[in-house]
Parts: C-alpha cells; sequence; structure tokens
C-alpha cells in the first residue's frame, strides 16, 4: 500500500512536469517567434555589417525552441 | 576632431565614421558617429547570466532524486536554451540601441524589450546646448557617461546614456555646430 501511494505521487509529479513543460516550452518558441520578427525590424532600422550573423542566431533560437516543444511532448 | 579618421570596427562603442546605413537616412547624408553604452555597463546581464548556467548545473546534483533522465536532459536542454537567449536578447538591446550622429542631425534609437522601439531625432540647426556628464567611480575610471542634447523650439531633447567618452563626443558635435555647415567628412 505504501510503495502504491509512492508510486502514484511520482506519476503526479511527472504529469506536472509534462504540463508545465509544455506550456513552458511554447512560451519559449513564442519569445523565440517574437525575437525573431523584432531582429528583422532591428536591422531594417540599423545597417550594420555582418547582420546575417544576427538573423541565423535568431533562427538557432526559434529551431531549438521548436526541438523543446517537440520533446516536451515525449517527457 | 580628426578629420577623415575611421575608427570603426562592428562591436564598438563608439565608431568614428561608420558605414552604416539607417532606416530613413537622406541621400547626402552621411553618419559620423555611432554611439552604444559603454560595454563595461553591460557586465551585470554577462554576470547574472553566468550565474544562471551555474544554477542549471548545481541542479543536476539533485534532480536525479525526483525526475527520470530524459526529464534531467529536458530540464538541461531547456535551462541553458533559456540563458543562451537570456545573452543573445541582451546583446541585442546593446547591439541595436544606437545614437546616431550625422552631418545633418542627431538620432536616439531606443528598443525597449521585444516589442517597443523610439526614435528621437533633432536636427543639428536645432541644437542649443550640449551637456556631457561623468560621475561615478567606475564611470570616472572607464571614461563613460551621459550626453544631453538640449533643443529650441519644439524640438525634443535627445539623452545618450552611459556612452564611451562624453567629453569627446560633445566636441564632435560641437564642432560640427560650429561648421555651420553641418558637413563634416
Amino acid at each position: 500500500m505504501e510503495n502504491l501511494i509512492i508510486v502514484n505521487n511520482k506519476e503526479i509529479l511527472f504529469l506536472f512536469f509534462k504540463v508545465f513543460s509544455l506550456i513552458f516550452s511554447f512560451l519559449y518558441f513564442l519569445f523565440s517567434l517574437v525575437s525573431l520578427q523584432q531582429t528583422k525590424v532591428m536591422i531594417r532600422k540599423v545597417k550594420v555589417g555582418k547582420t546575417e550573423i544576427l538573423m541565423f542566431l535568431s533562427f538557432l533560437q526559434l529551431f531549438l525552441s521548436i526541438i523543446l516543444f517537440v520533446m516536451a511532448f515525449f517527457v | 576632431m580628426e578629420k577623415n579618421r575611421s575608427y570603426h570596427q562592428l562591436l564598438h562603442s563608439f565608431c568614428l565614421n561608420p558605414s552604416l546605413y539607417f532606416d530613413g537616412q537622406d541621400s547626402d547624408e552621411m553618419p559620423i558617429l555611432i554611439l552604444r553604452a559603454h560595454p563595461i555597463t553591460q557586465l551585470p546581464w554577462i554576470i547574472n547570466g553566468f550565474f544562471l548556467l551555474l544554477l542549471i548545473f548545481s541542479l543536476n546534483f539533485f534532480l536525479p532524486n525526483y525526475l527520470r533522465f530524459y526529464q534531467i536532459i529536458f530540464v538541461n536542454l531547456f535551462g541553458i536554451s533559456f540563458v543562451l537567449s537570456y545573452f543573445y536578447f541582451n546583446f541585442l538591446h546593446w547591439f541595436f540601441n544606437v545614437g546616431i550622429i550625422t552631418n545633418k542631425r542627431v538620432l536616439d534609437i531606443d528598443f525597449y524589450g521585444l516589442i517597443y522601439k523610439e526614435t528621437t531625432i533633432a536636427m543639428l540647426n536645432k541644437v542649443e546646448d550640449i551637456t556631457a556628464k561623468v560621475g561615478g567611480f567606475f564611470s570616472s575610471f572607464f571614461d563613460y557617461g551621459n550626453v544631453f542634447i538640449q533643443t529650441a523650439g519644439n524640438e525634443v531633447n535627445i539623452e545618450f546614456m552611459n556612452i564611451p567618452k562624453p567629453q569627446e563626443v560633445s566636441k564632435i558635435i560641437n564642432q560640427l555646430l560650429k561648421n555651420g555647415k553641418f558637413n563634416h567628412r
């Protein structure tokens, strides 16, 4: 009986973990999307050499956020 | 100010005669100076970022008691990408919050957070008074401070905060005003 309660507690913890992972990774995805748009606006406003590096980093961030969001479904 | 001297690298906070194009630039308008906050003023977020990385690293000692292996991997990946985003966001904020002085006008471009941006423009012939302020131990040691540009009439006043060499900036603007033609190069 004691073991059963411990298992249930862990399951609740894992469920919470999954829900929070999904919520936070989705928020992170939104943040990356807005960040990408804002980088575009900033670059359009002030063009100072090597801006393609910044665009690359913004896309990388977006890509990472998508991977994390997908991963959150399986944790 | 030395004429025709060019002193400009991508990550500098004081760029003289830079190769730059900004939105709304006239065809005969030449940027003379770009200003960003002095790099030393960016130290707090760099330190915070490293502390956050340390926190994520130290979490790994406790997490195995509560979470499964792949959940720990997820926490680490999420934490690291969050801190990298924090670094990147703050860098962007520093890089694009610029003050631009051209042969025609003074511009202050500010981005607040992710959504808001503000551009303040004052024509050089409307500039009335320039004040450079340096105060405090770090400001004096690293030679950075604030420059306040007061304009006549309904034109807005412009403030450049924590910029390097504030005295030199005010000297450059003063020289531009003295030239009268507002053509420095």
